[in-house]
């Protein structure tokens, strides 16, 4: 007797469904399409198109806002009024002939060439045995002394007893009437300098937009009355104003400045499949605002506000690889304040408040079921009356924010 | 045209031969993509994939006997299809209250009266892993090794992920059978 699972091995080896004509059309389709090199999976686009544009940005960044640097080529002419041999000198060490040039025969002066080349491995050796002819000891900057000299043939050309083991380079051909010593190829030595601002730029932005932002107050009735009470404050407890009460600091106390810093938001959150790329996500959030409001008398206050919230947002995943996905996705979250604090005393909170959420993540999958998550989320707090305290939320209504945690996927 | 025949002129990119790889395995692939992926959509669209790619690297295909040429592409397809499931990162979490198998084997009599296609219909309602380690081991053969290996579950989870599917499917053709009955 057969077992029931061998049955169905068979039973399904059975069905032989003819396919439509149009399958084998797409298939005729697809096979001429296909190019040696393999293209993507069809329904998925691959992360390297979402990885090129940055790439290219930060390429861009590279070249455009700093210039590459070069080593500077130094042409120093020294002025030598009794000698009349040229020492010249190549500037990888290699020792070139003497030669004879004359410059200007009424002065009776020669004019010594020399070419320095930075960081050179190899010390310049002299001809002669005079150790100390080619420092620069003497500047020749009047003009028109170095471009007189007519360099002999023999100066273009290298001594072969002299040669070092050097590698084969391409020695130029010096033009009649140069005063240069042509430079050999691959003597010149260029460096670029990466800036850090090019890699900033490709993965910065975030960053940039995340800086904390300074708002100046711009409140009408600048004190903690009116502070306290611009959202219709109910109770107006003492514990929670400045020690000298109210009263005593209008107008001696006045609100004349406010600092709200960049909130610090974690989260925690789950993913749940509802269709092939589309996924329901909801998680807890907490979210710490910190601001400082600065008095004329009492000076600087800190006002931190605790606020924890549901997102609940769906998700589309455009490119998934084993170990990472990206996705954009739409929702909305509603958080309350769980407590808040003025100048170490406990305050009124905001009650249940909303925001809409729009967000775009990656999500590195450290595990099958546990993955850390970078989103640069766009939110919008909905108005209303349940905002009592002044925060950079409701100074900046659309926020944009960087969000991380841990995500587990539900298997 | 045998196998070893076919497949050498395919790796001539001779398009006669390749439309015949077609024909021949085109039917018996889709079933197999089918019983992996339940979306028909999904199943057609990693059977043609599967073909392409058989067809970039058929030069690797070795002769190794009668019904290999079917055996190397469904391997791809398995492949592909598993690439995809593991793709599929977030999952309905699926809790059984009683996990017990108190169930009876339905007997050979029993199960020649229910139709493939509800066979069929039965192992697409299983969630996604179930379903696979199901197909893997029982309908195309792999060990709970291998099955760990290409999960990259381990042998207990991918041994419970069995017993799990099994007790689901005996469920629903008793439930079957018991409405025949009626």
């Amino acid at each position: 007797m057969r077992k029931w699972e061998d049955i169905i091995k068979d039973k399904l080896e059975e069905i032989d469904e003819a396919l439509p004509d149009s399958v084998f059309a797409e298939f005729q389709e697809r096979r001429d399409n296909a190019s040696p090199a393999a293209a993507p999976v069809r329904g998925r686009s691959p992360l390297v198109w979402a990885v090129v544009p940055a790439v290219a940005a930060g390429l861009a960044a590279v070249f455009f806002l700093r210039p590459a640097n070069t080593l500077d080529e130094d042409i120093k002419v020294l002025d030598k009024t009794s000698e009349t041999v040229a020492q010249t000198v190549g500037p990888v060490g290699i020792e070139l002939p003497e030669i004879r040039s004359d410059i200007d025969g009424s002065t009776n002066s020669t004019v010594e060439i020399q070419e320095i080349v930075k960081e050179s491995p190899v010390s310049v050796a002299a001809n002669n045995d005079e150790p100390g002819r080619n420092d620069e000891s003497a500047l020749n900057d009047e003009p028109g002394k170095n471009d007189e000299s007519a360099l002999n043939d023999e100066f273009a050309l290298i001594d072969e007893s002299e040669k070092h083991d050097e590698p084969a380079v391409e020695t130029p051909v010096v033009p009649a009437g140069s005063p240069y010593i042509p430079k050999k190829a691959g003597s010149k030595r260029v460096r670029i300098l990466v800036p850090a601002t090019g890699v900033v730029a490709g993965g910065g932005l975030i960053a940039a937009l995340a800086a904390p932002l300074v708002r100046n107050g711009s409140f009408a009735d600048a004190d903690d009355i009116n502070y306290l009470n611009n959202k219709s404050y109910a109770d107006k407890t003492a514990s929670a104003l400045d020690k000298d009460g109210p009263t005593s600091q209008v107008p001696a106390d006045a609100l004349t400045g406010a600092k709200h810093a960049f909130p610090l938001k974690v989260g925690l959150s789950v993913g749940i499949p509802v269709a092939r790329r589309l996924n329901v996500t909801t998680g807890v959030d907490y979210s710490r605002y910190v601001s400082k409001f600065t008095y004329s008398r009492s000076g600087e206050k800190t006002q931190v506000a605790h606020y924890v919230g549901i997102p609940v947002r769906l998700d589309w995943s455009f490119a998934s690889m084993k170990w990472l996905d990206a996705y954009v996705g739409a929702g909305v979250e509603g958080d309350i304040c769980v407590g808040a604090k003025f100048a170490g005393r406990r305050i009124r909170k905001d009650g249940l408040n909303f925001s809409l959420l729009g967000a775009g993540g990656l999500q590195f999958n450290v595990t099958r079921h546990i993955g850390l998550y970078v989103e640069p989320q766009l939110s919008w707090a909905i108005p209303s009356d349940a905002q009592v305290l002044d925060t950079y939320r409701n100074s900046r209504p659309l926020m944009f924010s960087a969000a991380g945690g841990v995500r587990i996927s539900l298997d | 045209m045998d196998e070893q025949t076919l497949a050498r002129y395919c790796s001539e990119h001779d398009i006669m031969a390749e439309d015949e790889l077609y024909r021949r395995y085109a039917a018996r692939l889709n079933s197999l993509c089918r019983r992996y992926l339940p979306d028909a959509e999904e199943a057609k669209d990693l059977m043609l994939d599967t073909f392409i790619q058989a067809l970039e690297k058929i030069g690797s295909y070795k002769y190794t006997g009668r019904g290999s040429l079917y055996g190397w592409i469904s391997r791809i397809a398995i492949n592909k299809a598993l690439n995809q499931i593991r793709r599929h990162r977030w999952r309905i979490v699926h809790v059984d209250l009683w996990t017990r198998d108190v169930i009876p084997e339905p007997t050979e009599d029993e199960m020649l009266t229910i139709p493939a296609e509800k066979i069929r219909e039965w192992i697409a309602e299983l969630p996604d892993m179930r379903r696979t380690v199901f197909n893997l081991h029982c309908i195309d053969g792999y060990s709970h090794r291998e099955i760990s290996e290409m999960l990259g579950i381990s042998e207990t989870g991918s041994t419970s992920m069995l017993a799990k599917a099994r007790k689901r499917l005996k469920e629903r053709i008793k439930q079957y059978l018991k409405e025949q009955d009626k």
